[in-house]
Protein backbone atom coordinates (compact mmCIF):
# COMPACT_ATOMS: atom_id res chain seq x y z
CA UNK A 1 0.00 0.00 0.00
CA UNK A 2 1.27 3.49 -0.84
CA UNK A 3 1.95 5.77 2.12
CA UNK A 4 -0.59 8.25 0.78
CA UNK A 5 -3.35 5.61 0.85
CA UNK A 6 -2.24 4.34 4.25
CA UNK A 7 -2.49 7.85 5.67
CA UNK A 8 -6.10 8.19 4.50
CA UNK A 9 -7.23 4.91 6.05
CA UNK A 10 -5.16 5.36 9.20
CA UNK A 11 -6.61 8.82 9.91
CA UNK A 12 -10.17 7.58 9.37
CA UNK A 13 -9.68 4.59 11.67
CA UNK A 14 -8.01 6.63 14.41
CA UNK A 15 -10.58 9.42 14.29
CA UNK A 16 -13.56 7.06 14.27
CA UNK A 17 -11.97 4.82 16.90
CA UNK A 18 -13.28 1.91 14.86
CA UNK A 19 -11.78 -1.55 14.38
CA UNK A 20 -8.88 -1.53 11.95
CA UNK A 21 -9.45 -3.16 8.57
CA UNK A 22 -7.23 -6.10 7.72
CA UNK A 23 -5.45 -4.20 4.93
CA UNK A 24 -4.36 -1.51 7.38
CA UNK A 25 -3.13 -3.97 10.00
CA UNK A 26 -1.18 -5.77 7.30
CA UNK A 27 0.96 -2.64 6.85
CA UNK A 28 1.86 -2.41 10.53
CA UNK A 29 4.57 -4.55 12.07
CA UNK A 30 3.73 -6.46 15.22
CA UNK A 31 6.31 -5.03 17.59
CA UNK A 32 8.11 -6.80 20.41
CA UNK A 33 6.09 -4.82 22.99
CA UNK A 34 3.00 -3.65 21.14
CA UNK A 35 1.04 -5.66 18.62
CA UNK A 36 -0.14 -3.85 15.49
CA UNK A 37 -3.68 -3.74 16.85
CA UNK A 38 -2.61 -2.42 20.25
CA UNK A 39 -0.34 0.20 18.65
CA UNK A 40 -3.29 1.45 16.66
CA UNK A 41 -5.38 1.64 19.82
CA UNK A 42 -2.66 3.77 21.44
CA UNK A 43 -3.16 6.36 18.69
CA UNK A 44 -6.95 6.11 18.96
CA UNK A 45 -6.90 6.64 22.73
CA UNK A 46 -4.44 9.49 22.41
CA UNK A 47 -6.59 11.20 19.78
CA UNK A 48 -9.65 11.09 22.03
CA UNK A 49 -7.66 12.26 25.05
CA UNK A 50 -6.11 15.23 23.23
CA UNK A 51 -9.37 16.52 21.78
CA UNK A 52 -11.26 15.98 25.04
CA UNK A 53 -8.59 17.91 26.91
CA UNK A 54 -8.83 20.76 24.39
CA UNK A 55 -12.62 20.94 24.93
CA UNK A 56 -12.16 20.84 28.70
CA UNK A 57 -9.73 23.74 28.57
CA UNK A 58 -12.17 25.94 26.67
CA UNK A 59 -15.41 24.81 28.32
CA UNK A 60 -14.48 24.78 32.00
CA UNK A 61 -17.86 26.18 33.00
CA UNK A 62 -19.78 23.41 31.26
CA UNK A 63 -17.41 20.78 32.64
CA UNK A 64 -17.91 22.07 36.18
CA UNK A 65 -21.70 22.01 35.90
CA UNK A 66 -22.30 18.69 34.17
CA UNK A 67 -19.35 16.84 35.74
CA UNK A 68 -16.56 14.76 34.20
CA UNK A 69 -18.72 11.78 33.27
CA UNK A 70 -21.27 13.73 31.23
CA UNK A 71 -18.56 15.97 29.83
CA UNK A 72 -16.78 12.88 28.55
CA UNK A 73 -19.97 11.70 26.82
CA UNK A 74 -20.49 15.15 25.34
CA UNK A 75 -16.88 15.26 24.13
CA UNK A 76 -17.14 11.85 22.51
CA UNK A 77 -20.32 12.87 20.67
CA UNK A 78 -18.71 16.10 19.52
CA UNK A 79 -15.44 14.46 18.47
CA UNK A 80 -17.37 11.82 16.48
CA UNK A 81 -19.12 14.47 14.41
CA UNK A 82 -16.58 17.31 14.35
CA UNK A 83 -13.07 16.46 13.15
CA UNK A 84 -10.48 19.17 13.65
CA UNK A 85 -9.31 21.10 10.61
CA UNK A 86 -7.21 23.65 12.45
CA UNK A 87 -3.45 23.60 12.92
CA UNK A 88 -3.93 24.64 16.53
CA UNK A 89 -5.53 22.16 18.91
CA UNK A 90 -6.67 25.07 21.11
CA UNK A 91 -9.02 26.11 18.28
CA UNK A 92 -10.97 22.91 18.63
CA UNK A 93 -14.62 23.13 19.72
CA UNK A 94 -15.96 26.28 18.06
CA UNK A 95 -19.24 24.56 17.11
CA UNK A 96 -20.03 23.11 20.52
CA UNK A 97 -22.79 25.63 21.18
CA UNK A 98 -24.56 24.61 17.98
CA UNK A 99 -23.96 20.93 18.72
CA UNK A 100 -25.53 21.32 22.16
CA UNK A 101 -28.79 22.72 20.77
CA UNK A 102 -29.96 19.23 19.82
CA UNK A 103 -28.06 17.31 22.45
CA UNK A 104 -29.76 15.15 25.09
CA UNK A 105 -27.83 16.95 27.85
CA UNK A 106 -29.50 20.24 26.95
CA UNK A 107 -32.84 18.76 28.00
CA UNK A 108 -31.56 18.57 31.59
CA UNK A 109 -29.41 21.67 31.36
CA UNK A 110 -31.40 24.01 29.14
CA UNK A 111 -28.77 26.78 29.30
CA UNK A 112 -25.86 24.69 27.90
CA UNK A 113 -25.88 26.06 24.32
CA UNK A 114 -25.76 29.62 25.69
CA UNK A 115 -23.03 28.78 28.19
CA UNK A 116 -20.98 27.22 25.40
CA UNK A 117 -21.49 30.34 23.29
CA UNK A 118 -20.33 32.49 26.22
CA UNK A 119 -17.23 30.35 26.80
CA UNK A 120 -16.22 30.35 23.14
CA UNK A 121 -16.55 34.15 23.03
CA UNK A 122 -14.49 34.34 26.21
CA UNK A 123 -11.76 32.34 24.50
CA UNK A 124 -11.89 34.58 21.40
CA UNK A 125 -11.66 37.80 23.40
CA UNK A 126 -8.79 36.34 25.42
CA UNK A 127 -6.75 35.96 22.22
CA UNK A 128 -7.62 39.40 20.85
CA UNK A 129 -5.28 42.34 20.97
CA UNK A 130 -6.41 45.11 23.27
CA UNK A 131 -6.51 48.41 21.42
CA UNK A 132 -7.32 51.15 23.93
CA UNK A 133 -10.21 53.31 22.83
CA UNK A 134 -11.21 56.83 23.75
CA UNK A 135 -10.39 58.20 27.20
CA UNK A 136 -13.22 59.72 29.33
CA UNK A 137 -12.15 63.18 28.07
CA UNK A 138 -12.17 62.01 24.44
CA UNK A 139 -15.59 60.54 24.96
CA UNK A 140 -16.91 63.81 26.40
CA UNK A 141 -15.62 65.69 23.36
CA UNK A 142 -17.41 63.25 21.04
CA UNK A 143 -20.66 63.76 22.91
CA UNK A 144 -20.60 67.37 21.80
CA UNK A 145 -19.84 66.65 18.16
CA UNK A 146 -22.46 64.91 16.07
CA UNK A 147 -19.99 64.26 13.24
CA UNK A 148 -17.67 62.03 15.31
CA UNK A 149 -18.46 58.47 14.37
CA UNK A 150 -17.69 55.85 16.99
CA UNK A 151 -17.75 52.09 17.15
CA UNK A 152 -17.10 49.38 19.72
CA UNK A 153 -13.54 48.03 20.08
CA UNK A 154 -12.97 44.76 18.21
CA UNK A 155 -11.92 43.01 21.41
CA UNK A 156 -15.39 43.59 22.82
CA UNK A 157 -18.49 41.39 22.68
CA UNK A 158 -22.06 42.44 23.31
CA UNK A 159 -24.00 39.33 24.26
CA UNK A 160 -27.62 38.62 25.05
CA UNK A 161 -28.70 35.46 26.87
CA UNK A 162 -31.99 33.99 28.06
CA UNK A 163 -30.35 32.80 31.28
CA UNK A 164 -28.03 34.25 33.90
CA UNK A 165 -24.96 32.94 32.12
CA UNK A 166 -22.27 34.82 34.06
CA UNK A 167 -23.60 33.38 37.32
CA UNK A 168 -23.66 29.88 35.81
CA UNK A 169 -20.11 30.38 34.51
CA UNK A 170 -18.95 31.54 37.93
CA UNK A 171 -20.04 28.20 39.41
CA UNK A 172 -16.80 26.67 38.12
CA UNK A 173 -14.92 28.52 40.84
CA UNK A 174 -17.33 27.66 43.63
CA UNK A 175 -16.79 24.79 46.03
CA UNK A 176 -20.46 24.10 46.65
CA UNK A 177 -22.16 23.74 43.28
CA UNK A 178 -25.28 22.29 44.88
CA UNK A 179 -26.51 25.73 45.97
CA UNK A 180 -29.64 26.39 44.04
CA UNK A 181 -29.23 29.10 41.47
CA UNK A 182 -32.28 30.69 39.93
CA UNK A 183 -31.00 31.34 36.47
CA UNK A 184 -34.12 31.74 34.35
CA UNK A 185 -33.74 35.46 33.73
CA UNK A 186 -32.36 37.17 30.67
CA UNK A 187 -28.90 38.66 30.90
CA UNK A 188 -27.15 41.33 28.80
CA UNK A 189 -23.39 41.07 28.92
CA UNK A 190 -20.51 43.29 27.92
CA UNK A 191 -17.34 41.20 27.54
CA UNK A 192 -14.02 42.87 26.86
CA UNK A 193 -10.28 42.75 27.20
CA UNK A 194 -8.86 44.23 30.38
CA UNK A 195 -5.08 44.05 30.27
CA UNK A 196 -4.36 40.43 29.47
CA UNK A 197 -7.55 39.22 31.16
CA UNK A 198 -11.20 39.11 30.05
CA UNK A 199 -13.78 41.06 32.01
CA UNK A 200 -17.58 40.83 31.90
CA UNK A 201 -20.16 43.33 33.04
CA UNK A 202 -23.91 42.76 33.20
CA UNK A 203 -25.86 45.56 31.52
CA UNK A 204 -29.47 46.59 31.72
CA UNK A 205 -31.59 45.98 28.62
CA UNK A 206 -31.63 49.72 27.93
CA UNK A 207 -27.85 49.97 28.14
CA UNK A 208 -27.57 46.98 25.85
CA UNK A 209 -29.88 48.63 23.28
CA UNK A 210 -27.82 51.82 23.30
CA UNK A 211 -24.57 49.90 22.77
CA UNK A 212 -26.10 47.80 19.99
CA UNK A 213 -26.31 50.96 17.91
CA UNK A 214 -22.51 51.19 18.06
CA UNK A 215 -22.00 47.78 16.45
CA UNK A 216 -22.09 49.83 13.26
CA UNK A 217 -20.34 53.21 13.41
CA UNK A 218 -22.63 55.89 14.84
CA UNK A 219 -22.37 59.18 16.66
CA UNK A 220 -23.03 59.29 20.40
CA UNK A 221 -25.76 61.84 19.83
CA UNK A 222 -27.50 59.45 17.45
CA UNK A 223 -27.27 56.64 20.05
CA UNK A 224 -28.72 58.79 22.80
CA UNK A 225 -31.44 60.33 20.66
CA UNK A 226 -32.56 56.82 19.68
CA UNK A 227 -32.21 55.32 23.15
CA UNK A 228 -35.19 53.38 24.58
CA UNK A 229 -37.82 55.70 26.06
CA UNK A 230 -37.50 54.05 29.47
CA UNK A 231 -33.76 54.69 29.87
CA UNK A 232 -32.83 56.57 33.04
CA UNK A 233 -30.08 59.20 33.46
CA UNK A 234 -28.41 56.83 35.90
CA UNK A 235 -28.24 54.05 33.31
CA UNK A 236 -26.66 56.42 30.80
CA UNK A 237 -24.23 57.78 33.37
CA UNK A 238 -23.10 54.29 34.43
CA UNK A 239 -22.76 53.10 30.85
CA UNK A 240 -20.60 56.02 29.78
CA UNK A 241 -18.45 55.76 32.88
CA UNK A 242 -17.67 52.13 31.93
CA UNK A 243 -17.05 53.00 28.27
CA UNK A 244 -14.71 55.85 29.22
CA UNK A 245 -12.74 54.32 32.08
CA UNK A 246 -12.32 50.98 30.28
CA UNK A 247 -11.69 52.77 26.94
CA UNK A 248 -14.07 50.64 24.90
CA UNK A 249 -15.02 52.97 22.05
CA UNK A 250 -12.96 53.79 18.99
CA UNK A 251 -13.29 56.96 16.98
CA UNK A 252 -13.29 56.58 13.20
CA UNK A 253 -11.16 59.00 11.24
CA UNK B 1 20.13 28.77 3.10
CA UNK B 2 20.12 31.12 6.08
CA UNK B 3 21.48 29.48 9.22
CA UNK B 4 21.15 31.41 12.41
CA UNK B 5 23.63 30.14 14.94
CA UNK B 6 23.74 30.66 18.65
CA UNK B 7 26.81 32.85 18.11
CA UNK B 8 24.35 35.31 16.53
CA UNK B 9 22.97 35.72 20.03
CA UNK B 10 25.79 37.18 22.09
CA UNK B 11 23.67 36.79 25.21
CA UNK B 12 23.38 33.04 24.76
CA UNK B 13 26.17 31.78 26.95
CA UNK B 14 23.92 29.19 28.55
CA UNK B 15 22.90 26.44 26.11
CA UNK B 16 20.29 24.92 28.43
CA UNK B 17 16.72 25.96 27.68
CA UNK B 18 13.19 25.26 28.86
CA UNK B 19 9.83 24.93 27.14
CA UNK B 20 7.65 27.99 27.79
CA UNK B 21 4.25 26.87 29.08
CA UNK B 22 1.21 28.90 30.21
CA UNK B 23 1.39 27.36 33.70
CA UNK B 24 4.46 29.51 34.34
CA UNK B 25 3.30 32.81 32.80
CA UNK B 26 2.48 34.47 36.11
CA UNK B 27 5.89 33.60 37.49
CA UNK B 28 7.88 34.52 34.39
CA UNK B 29 6.00 37.78 33.82
CA UNK B 30 7.77 39.03 36.96
CA UNK B 31 11.03 38.55 35.03
CA UNK B 32 12.91 36.54 37.66
CA UNK B 33 16.47 35.35 37.06
CA UNK B 34 16.19 31.74 35.86
CA UNK B 35 18.50 28.80 35.19
CA UNK B 36 17.39 28.83 31.54
CA UNK B 37 19.61 30.31 28.85
CA UNK B 38 16.78 30.30 26.33
CA UNK B 39 13.15 29.30 25.88
CA UNK B 40 11.40 27.19 23.32
CA UNK B 41 7.79 27.78 22.38
CA UNK B 42 5.25 25.65 20.55
CA UNK B 43 4.71 27.95 17.55
CA UNK B 44 1.02 27.07 17.14
CA UNK B 45 0.25 28.28 20.65
CA UNK B 46 1.54 31.76 19.84
CA UNK B 47 1.50 32.62 16.16
CA UNK B 48 -2.16 33.56 15.80
CA UNK B 49 -2.94 34.98 19.20
CA UNK B 50 -2.58 38.58 20.29
CA UNK B 51 -3.57 37.77 23.85
CA UNK B 52 -1.64 36.91 26.96
CA UNK B 53 0.47 34.12 25.39
CA UNK B 54 1.86 36.57 22.83
CA UNK B 55 2.41 39.33 25.39
CA UNK B 56 4.29 36.96 27.67
CA UNK B 57 6.38 35.71 24.76
CA UNK B 58 7.28 39.28 23.81
CA UNK B 59 8.42 39.87 27.37
CA UNK B 60 10.47 36.67 27.41
CA UNK B 61 11.98 37.58 24.05
CA UNK B 62 13.34 40.80 25.51
CA UNK B 63 15.44 38.76 27.95
CA UNK B 64 16.14 35.45 26.20
CA UNK B 65 16.80 33.92 22.79
CA UNK B 66 13.76 31.96 21.67
CA UNK B 67 13.39 28.87 19.54
CA UNK B 68 10.12 28.11 17.69
CA UNK B 69 9.09 24.48 17.66
CA UNK B 70 6.07 23.48 15.58
CA UNK B 71 3.68 20.54 15.77
CA UNK B 72 1.49 21.04 12.68
CA UNK B 73 3.77 21.34 9.68
CA UNK B 74 2.98 17.75 8.67
CA UNK B 75 6.10 17.59 6.54
CA UNK B 76 5.55 13.92 5.68
CA UNK B 77 2.00 14.49 4.47
CA UNK B 78 1.06 13.72 0.88
CA UNK B 79 -1.34 16.66 0.79
CA UNK B 80 -0.38 20.17 -0.27
CA UNK B 81 1.13 22.48 2.30
CA UNK B 82 -1.36 24.66 4.14
CA UNK B 83 -0.05 27.92 2.69
CA UNK B 84 -2.11 30.11 5.03
CA UNK B 85 -0.48 28.35 7.95
CA UNK B 86 2.99 28.79 6.42
CA UNK B 87 2.35 32.46 5.65
CA UNK B 88 1.31 33.19 9.23
CA UNK B 89 4.22 31.19 10.58
CA UNK B 90 6.68 33.11 8.41
CA UNK B 91 5.31 36.45 9.59
CA UNK B 92 5.57 35.21 13.17
CA UNK B 93 9.22 34.20 12.71
CA UNK B 94 9.96 37.60 11.21
CA UNK B 95 8.52 39.22 14.31
CA UNK B 96 10.00 36.97 16.98
CA UNK B 97 13.37 36.32 15.30
CA UNK B 98 13.94 32.86 16.74
CA UNK B 99 17.50 31.51 16.76
CA UNK B 100 16.09 28.17 15.69
CA UNK B 101 12.94 26.86 13.98
CA UNK B 102 11.90 23.26 14.03
CA UNK B 103 9.10 20.72 13.64
CA UNK B 104 8.75 16.95 13.56
CA UNK B 105 9.45 14.23 11.00
CA UNK B 106 5.87 13.07 10.75
CA UNK B 107 2.44 13.66 9.31
CA UNK B 108 -0.33 14.91 11.60
CA UNK B 109 -3.48 13.84 9.80
CA UNK B 110 -5.37 15.16 6.80
CA UNK B 111 -6.34 18.75 6.06
CA UNK B 112 -9.96 18.12 7.03
CA UNK B 113 -9.09 15.82 9.92
CA UNK B 114 -6.07 16.86 11.94
CA UNK B 115 -5.34 14.19 14.54
CA UNK B 116 -3.04 16.61 16.41
CA UNK B 117 -0.58 13.82 16.85
CA UNK B 118 2.87 13.13 15.44
CA UNK B 119 2.37 10.14 13.17
CA UNK B 120 5.09 7.89 11.80
CA UNK B 121 5.67 6.91 8.19
CA UNK B 122 7.58 4.06 6.56
CA UNK B 123 11.34 4.46 6.41
CA UNK B 124 11.95 3.69 2.77
CA UNK B 125 13.36 5.24 -0.38
CA UNK B 126 9.99 6.49 -1.64
CA UNK B 127 9.38 8.52 1.51
CA UNK B 128 12.96 9.76 1.56
CA UNK B 129 12.53 11.26 -1.91
CA UNK B 130 9.15 12.69 -0.91
CA UNK B 131 10.57 14.35 2.20
CA UNK B 132 13.56 15.71 0.32
CA UNK B 133 11.19 17.45 -2.04
CA UNK B 134 8.93 18.80 0.74
CA UNK B 135 11.81 20.06 2.88
CA UNK B 136 13.34 21.82 -0.13
CA UNK B 137 10.02 23.55 -0.87
CA UNK B 138 9.61 24.55 2.73
CA UNK B 139 13.10 25.88 3.28
CA UNK B 140 13.03 27.80 0.02
CA UNK B 141 9.78 29.47 1.04
CA UNK B 142 11.10 30.43 4.47
CA UNK B 143 14.63 31.16 3.30
CA UNK B 144 16.02 29.43 6.34
CA UNK B 145 16.99 26.03 7.67
CA UNK B 146 14.56 23.95 9.70
CA UNK B 147 15.55 21.32 12.23
CA UNK B 148 13.44 18.15 12.22
CA UNK B 149 12.83 16.04 15.27
CA UNK B 150 12.78 12.26 15.49
CA UNK B 151 9.51 10.84 16.84
CA UNK B 152 8.25 8.54 19.49
CA UNK B 153 6.45 5.98 17.34
CA UNK B 154 4.40 3.08 18.62
CA UNK B 155 4.64 0.99 15.48
CA UNK B 156 6.87 0.46 12.51
CA UNK B 157 5.80 -0.41 8.98
CA UNK B 158 6.23 -3.70 7.23
CA UNK B 159 7.44 -1.81 4.17
CA UNK B 160 10.17 0.08 6.00
CA UNK B 161 13.43 -0.83 4.34
CA UNK B 162 15.71 1.25 6.58
CA UNK B 163 16.12 1.75 10.29
CA UNK B 164 14.88 5.07 11.67
CA UNK B 165 18.45 6.24 12.27
CA UNK B 166 19.62 5.33 8.77
CA UNK B 167 16.63 7.16 7.31
CA UNK B 168 17.27 10.27 9.38
CA UNK B 169 20.99 10.26 8.65
CA UNK B 170 20.31 9.91 4.94
CA UNK B 171 17.75 12.71 5.07
CA UNK B 172 20.19 15.02 6.83
CA UNK B 173 22.86 14.13 4.29
CA UNK B 174 20.66 14.73 1.24
CA UNK B 175 18.85 17.91 2.30
CA UNK B 176 20.00 21.11 3.90
CA UNK B 177 17.84 20.54 6.96
CA UNK B 178 19.20 20.15 10.47
CA UNK B 179 18.26 17.56 13.04
CA UNK B 180 16.64 18.02 16.38
CA UNK B 181 17.56 14.92 18.30
CA UNK B 182 15.09 14.00 20.99
CA UNK B 183 16.92 11.61 23.30
CA UNK B 184 13.73 10.78 25.19
CA UNK B 185 12.10 9.66 21.93
CA UNK B 186 15.12 7.57 21.02
CA UNK B 187 15.01 5.94 24.43
CA UNK B 188 11.24 5.33 24.33
CA UNK B 189 11.53 3.78 20.86
CA UNK B 190 14.53 1.69 21.88
CA UNK B 191 12.44 0.16 24.64
CA UNK B 192 9.25 -0.31 22.61
CA UNK B 193 11.00 -1.58 19.48
CA UNK B 194 13.93 -3.26 21.23
CA UNK B 195 17.04 -1.70 19.74
CA UNK B 196 20.14 -0.19 21.25
CA UNK B 197 19.75 3.58 21.60
CA UNK B 198 23.49 3.98 21.13
CA UNK B 199 23.26 2.44 17.65
CA UNK B 200 20.88 5.27 16.78
CA UNK B 201 23.20 7.94 18.16
CA UNK B 202 26.26 6.39 16.51
CA UNK B 203 24.62 6.68 13.10
CA UNK B 204 24.02 10.42 13.38
CA UNK B 205 26.27 13.07 11.87
CA UNK B 206 26.46 15.49 14.79
CA UNK B 207 27.50 18.39 12.61
CA UNK B 208 23.81 18.38 11.55
CA UNK B 209 22.35 18.29 15.05
CA UNK B 210 21.08 21.73 16.00
CA UNK B 211 19.30 20.88 19.25
CA UNK B 212 18.73 18.14 21.80
CA UNK B 213 15.43 17.47 23.58
CA UNK B 214 14.96 15.80 26.92
CA UNK B 215 11.72 14.89 28.72
CA UNK B 216 10.27 12.28 31.04
CA UNK B 217 8.20 9.44 29.59
CA UNK B 218 5.60 7.26 31.39
CA UNK B 219 5.40 3.52 31.73
CA UNK B 220 1.92 2.56 30.57
CA UNK B 221 0.94 -1.08 30.89
CA UNK B 222 4.31 -2.37 29.80
CA UNK B 223 5.22 0.11 27.11
CA UNK B 224 6.86 3.51 27.34
CA UNK B 225 4.69 6.46 26.38
CA UNK B 226 6.09 9.86 25.49
CA UNK B 227 4.09 12.02 27.90
CA UNK B 228 6.63 14.72 28.88
CA UNK B 229 5.31 14.33 32.39
CA UNK B 230 8.26 13.30 34.52
CA UNK B 231 11.70 14.38 35.65
CA UNK B 232 14.87 13.27 33.97
CA UNK B 233 15.52 9.53 34.13
CA UNK B 234 19.06 8.17 34.77
CA UNK B 235 18.98 6.37 31.40
CA UNK B 236 18.69 9.72 29.63
CA UNK B 237 21.60 11.13 31.58
CA UNK B 238 23.67 8.19 30.37
CA UNK B 239 22.58 8.89 26.80
CA UNK B 240 23.53 12.53 27.19
CA UNK B 241 27.01 11.50 28.35
CA UNK B 242 27.27 9.38 25.22
CA UNK B 243 26.25 12.35 23.05
CA UNK B 244 28.73 14.63 24.80
CA UNK B 245 31.52 12.38 23.58
CA UNK B 246 30.49 13.33 20.06
CA UNK B 247 29.63 17.01 20.47
CA UNK B 248 29.15 19.09 23.58
CA UNK B 249 27.93 22.53 22.51
CA UNK B 250 24.49 21.61 21.19
CA UNK B 251 21.61 23.62 22.72
CA UNK B 252 19.66 21.42 25.12
CA UNK B 253 15.97 21.70 25.98
CA UNK B 254 13.91 20.16 28.75
CA UNK B 255 10.18 19.80 27.98
CA UNK B 256 7.36 19.17 30.43
CA UNK B 257 3.79 19.11 29.09
CA UNK B 258 1.55 17.08 31.39
CA UNK B 259 1.11 17.53 35.14
CA UNK B 260 3.42 20.51 34.82
CA UNK B 261 5.17 21.28 38.12
CA UNK B 262 6.45 24.57 39.56
CA UNK B 263 9.11 26.31 37.49
CA UNK B 264 11.94 25.46 39.90
CA UNK B 265 11.37 21.74 39.25
CA UNK B 266 11.98 22.38 35.57
CA UNK B 267 15.08 24.38 36.40
CA UNK B 268 16.32 21.40 38.42
CA UNK B 269 16.31 19.27 35.27
CA UNK B 270 18.54 21.58 33.29
CA UNK B 271 20.81 22.09 36.29
CA UNK B 272 21.38 18.31 36.34
CA UNK B 273 22.14 18.30 32.62
CA UNK B 274 24.39 21.30 33.01
CA UNK B 275 26.40 19.57 35.73
CA UNK B 276 26.70 16.42 33.56
CA UNK B 277 28.18 18.58 30.84
CA UNK B 278 30.52 20.37 33.24
CA UNK B 279 31.80 17.05 34.53
CA UNK B 280 32.35 15.87 30.97
CA UNK B 281 34.37 18.97 30.12
CA UNK B 282 36.68 18.32 33.06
Amino acid sequence: MKQKDFNQIFVTVVASRSAAPVELLAQIKNGPVLSARRALEVYQEDYEARLTEALKNTYRGINAIIGDEDFFILSQDYINTHPSSSSDLDDYGHLLSLHLKDHQLSKDYIFLPELAFFEWNFREVFHQEQIPGLSPEGLMACLENDRDMLRLCSSLRLLHFNFLITSLYALKDEEDKENELIYEFPEYVLMYKNGVMVKTITLSKNQFEILKKLLAPASLQHCLQNAPATVTPDEIQTLFTILGTERLLLKLN
Amino acid sequence: MKKIKKSDFPGMTNIFGLGLRSTHYSYLEQRPATAAGWFEIISENYFRTRGRPRKTLELIREDYPVSCHGVSLSIASFQKFDWNYLKDLKAFYDEIQPFQVSDHLCFTGLSNNNLHNLLPFAYNRENLIHLNDRIDQLQNYFGRTFAFENLSAYFDYNNSTMTEWDFISELARTTECDLLLDLNNIFVNSFNHKFNARDFINAIDFSKVAELHFAGYSNRDGFYFDTHSNPLYPELIELYKFVLEKKCDIPVLYEWDEDIPAFDILEEQIKILKSVREQHKQ
